[in-house]
């Protein structure tokens, strides 16, 4: 608890960590409570097509080419597109951390398998992997959080190993191994708790790329077609770019946001978990 | 007594570029329970190798341990596989070590490390486990044991972490405990503490101690045997009392020299110096073909150089690897 209370004495001294807390806070509440403000699928062609945003008052952002309403789209948007985020982060966190923890652990012949494997993915263009995933499985949400995870846990595991590798030397490892401890109980109780500052600034960064990763598969037509999010309104705003712009730009600002309140939430976090400026 | 710790032959190797080294050469040791018994020597000499040999924590490649036998109650320890290893590790043998400043995880509240400790060997519960922690850290003398248990280590000072780990490693009550230099971070006042907390519950548990220092003075206080280690060889052993009185070994005598006395007098402590032993501790992949500490021996003579002096008894019961006190005996 006294913890928790330094910890956020020294989250708040950076102001732009406070703003993208504010941000991300406002895109939660959005996602959580906006549907059920907001009525109304966002598929469903609700007025005229190519509404200007302020031209219709029961329409306060207009609407896109086939009349459906941006407002319930960008609503809707940010649940699929936060839920996608966190979902693909926790995936890649499950097969990072653990690839790592082994690696770096137990080295030898498991460290150069595993981080063989690692580079494999790590030498193939990220967001190229991914369309190519979300195209042989069917587009859906599932097959997206999994190709999302799939290109990002190598670098989960990479900064997780390292972490692992320096830990591993400390003496309070040793001490846990003279008195008999198992390796399970020192890998995942003893050693990964002092690794999870870099994991949490690294996720809360990997939460915004996963959100990007999954704007442009929508973009490109690969998102979940059940699903309206924030990437597939881009996508159907591209073929009006030129006459009626505000219908990409919208959803193009929303992704900013949360992007944006992501990357500062992460450097806030950096700051106040990082040891070395505790003491300043 | 009959020993219930006993090491025989120990010969440990590391893989170094040109092969294995030997690091420890034919350590023979016994420890009977309730007994303390002393393992000294310089930095190098295979001390620390030799006690992580006995609990097997060395890591393998590039340590090996290469002959030798260690029975606990009988049992070869050498010969089981590591779900026994780690069964006897904490359980039956235990260590601690010399920084307490990084000894303990720094994130974990220390009870939390005690019942980590605890729930790794016995069937109980939390709630029983934390009890039990509280009831060890009482022992080990901290005060208000219960209040210390929810802190974490960074808020105890090096004798408290000390302590706390003196508990972790009672807290399944081993008949061995192994103490790595576990004075050698403290300051002396604290020194002081620890050595009689140890002693106070080697009196309770009725555990055997084996204690590593390169400090005579912690060597005087508690132990009653001493083992003198030079580049990996036992050099001689002794009951403590006979070995302060009269090294037989040039080098033990030397060590001794070199440990700073008090003297009634300040004029004259000022006058008498240290005598220091010349050299360094050969690498152990250049040792000499004689005895290893022949190049910085005084006393050395021919035979020294070429040949190497086993651990003879001699005939009042001591033991030493050198020529001159086996032909005088």
């Amino acid at each position: 608890m006294e913890g928790l209370r330094d910890f956020w004495r020294r989250y708040r001294r950076k102001t732009s960590a406070v703003i993208g807390l504010a941000l991300l806070v406002l895109v939660l509440v959005v996602a959580l409570f906006g549907p059920l403000i907001v009525s109304g699928d966002p598929w469903d062609m609700a007025t005229m097509p190519f509404l200007w945003p302020g031209a219709d008052a029961a329409y306060p952002l207009g609407s896109d080419t086939l009349g459906r309403d941006i407002l319930t789209g960008i609503i809707h948007g940010s649940r699929v597109s936060l839920l996608i985020g966190f979902s693909a982060t926790v995936a890649a966190l499950g097969i990072g951390v653990t690839v790592g923890a082994l690696a770096g652990y137990f080295r030898g012949w498991i460290d150069d398998v595993l981080m063989r494997i690692t580079e494999i993915f790590q030498t193939v263009p990220t967001f190229l992997l991914a369309v190519v995933l979300v195209a042989i499985f069917k587009p859906s949400m599932l097959t997206i959080v999994l190709a999302i995870s799939a290109v990002t846990w190598p670098s989960i595991a990479r900064l997780v190993r390292a972490e692992f590798l320096s830990l591993r030397e400390r003496e309070f490892v040793q001490s846990c191994v003279v008195i008999g401890m198992g390796e399970t109980r020192i890998i995942f109780r003893q050693i990964l708790p002092n690794c999870l500052p870099p994991i949490i600034v690294m996720s809360s960064v990997m939460v915004a790329s996963a959100i990007l990763t999954e704007s442009g598969l929508s973009f490109l037509g690969l998102g979940d077609p059940n699903l309206m999010s924030w990437g597939t309104m881009i996508g159907i705003g591209r073929e009006a770019m030129r006459t009626a712009w505000y219908m990409s730009a919208i959803p193009g600002v929303a992704i900013l946001i949360t992007v944006l309140a992501l990357n500062l939430v992460g450097e806030g976090l950096n700051d106040a978990l990082n040891p070395r400026l505790k003491n300043r | 007594m009959a020993a219930a710790l006993e090491v025989r032959n120990l010969r440990t190797q590391f893989l170094g570029p040109n092969g294995y080294i030997t690091v420890v050469d034919g350590v023979n040791l016994e420890l009977a329970q309730g007994e303390t018994l002393a393992i000294v020597g310089e930095s190098g000499s295979g001390k620390s190798v030799t006690a992580m040999s006995i609990l097997r924590v060395l890591p393998e490649p590039p340590a090996r341990i290469d002959a030798g036998q260690v029975l606990l109650d009988g049992r070869d320890l050498l010969t089981l596989d590591e779900d026994a290893m780690r069964a006897v590790r904490g359980h039956q043998i235990s260590m601690i070590f010399q920084e307490p400043m990084t000894s303990l995880n720094p994130v974990m509240t220390v009870g939390d490390q005690i019942v980590e400790a605890l729930c790794e060997h016995r069937d109980i519960s939390n709630k029983e486990a934390f009890e039990e922690a509280v009831a060890l850290l009482e022992r080990v003398r901290i005060p208000d044991a219960r209040r210390r248990a929810v802190e974490y280590p960074h808020r105890l000072s090096g004798g408290m972490r000390q302590r706390v780990m003196i508990a972790m490693a009672l807290a399944c009550r081993p008949q061995i405990l192994i103490a790595d230099e576990p004075t050698t971070a403290l300051d002396v006042t604290v020194q002081a503490q620890i050595l009689a907390l140890l002693a106070k519950l080697q009196s309770e548990f009725g555990m055997g101690i084996l204690l590593i220092t390169h400090n005579l003075g912690v060597v005087a206080r508690v132990a009653q045997r001493v083992i003198v280690m030079y580049a990996g060889r036992v050099v001689e052993e002794a009951p403590v009392g006979p070995l302060f009185k009269d090294p037989l070994h040039p080098y033990t005598e030397g060590l001794l020299g070199a440990t700073p006395r008090m003297h009634a007098d300040a004029e004259e402590g000022a006058r008498q110096r240290l005598v220091d032993i010349p050299g360094t501790v050969p690498l152990p992949d250049k040792l000499p073909a004689g005895c290893a500490f022949a190049p910085r021996c005084p006393k050395a003579f021919d035979r020294c150089v070429k040949e190497r002096p086993a651990l003879v008894t001699n005939r009042d019961g001591r033991k030493t690897a050198c020529f001159l006190t086996q032909e005088a005996s």
